[in-house]
């Protein structure tokens, strides 16, 4: 039987389901920061450095810091 | 756009839909596999991505058709085309003394530790003002700071035609301060023609052949 007690191992824990939601969150915002940081290489211009600056890397930023977030806090507790 | 750009830009593609594969499948992190896929994707790929990206756009910002995209800079622009080889820039421009690509970044940055770095932060405040605040006419705008010999002595120190010229040594001691920066090159009235916006209606323009 899995850890999370959980009997079938495609239905998620509510715990699990928690960590896929905001996996999904951080892929969906560094996804999204990515995609503006390849648009804004589509002109040199500087509205388009500012949205790299200003869009671009604090979604991908914001993205690593939910998943890193989430991962730290589904590490089982130190013994 | 040249070749390692283009390689920045198909690896962050890559790296977004790696993650939104992330986004639309995160039950993939139910298996080992996947999570050290997620750790890749959505941690060490898209931090590769965007400090590449970063390093692309700083050197963007520093191209001569970055500097001249603003519209108050399009005078300062067509007086690098001035034909008249007492123009300073037009003659540096015109005669590829400084990258054509970055004519505007190579002689208006600082040639010390942080001068790049204050560049940059200049141009940050020349885009408050762009956006923000108000645009002054072209003939207004003026330098922060008085241009200090250093940035033409990058260059020009220990050059042959400059080191031998005669009027940089026709008086004991003048090298040395021109050297020093306690002669300038440009208000001691010797190269004091530059942009000159407000008079170029008056200019006649060099066409480069095709």
């Amino acid at each position: 039987m899995p850890a999370s007690g959980n009997l079938n191992p495609n239905t998620p824990a509510p715990r699990n389901h928690l960590i896929e939601r905001r996996i999904r969150l951080a892929g969906t915002l560094v996804a999204a920061g990515l995609v503006v940081q390849l648009v804004s290489f589509l002109w040199i211009h500087p509205l388009a450095f500012m949205a790299f600056l200003l869009i671009g890397l604090p979604l991908v930023a914001l993205g690593i810091l939910v998943y890193l977030l989430t991962i730290l806090k589904a590490s089982p507790p130190a013994p | 756009m040249n070749i390692p750009v283009w390689l920045g830009l198909a690896f962050t593609a890559l790296v977004a839909v790696l993650t939104a594969l992330l986004a639309f499948k995160s039950e993939l992190t139910r298996q080992a596999p996947g999570r050290v896929l997620a750790f890749l994707a959505l941690f060490i790929l898209p931090v590769m991505a965007s400090w590449g990206g970063f390093s692309a756009q700083m050197g963007r910002a520093e191209s001569t058709r970055f500097c001249l995209s603003c519209h108050v800079m399009n005078d300062f622009g067509r007086s690098l085309m001035v034909d008249d080889p007492s123009f300073t820039p037009a003659r540096h421009y015109q005669n590829h003394l400084v990258p054509v690509d970055h004519a505007c970044y190579t002689c208006h940055t600082t040639y010390t530790l942080f001068g790049p770095l204050d560049a940059k932060l200049e141009g940050l405040h020349h885009m408050y003002v762009q956006y923000l605040g108000t645009i002054p006419k072209p003939a207004a705008i003026r330098l922060y700071h008085p241009y200090n010999n250093r940035e033409c002595l990058h260059c020009h120190a220990g050059m042959r035609a400059f080191m031998d010229e005669p009027n940089h040594n026709k008086k004991p001691g003048l090298m040395a301060s021109i050297l020093d920066n306690r002669v300038s090159c440009i208000s001691s009235g010797c190269h004091d023609t530059m942009h000159d916006v407000k008079d170029l209606q008056y200019a006649s323009f060099w066409k480069p052949k095709p």
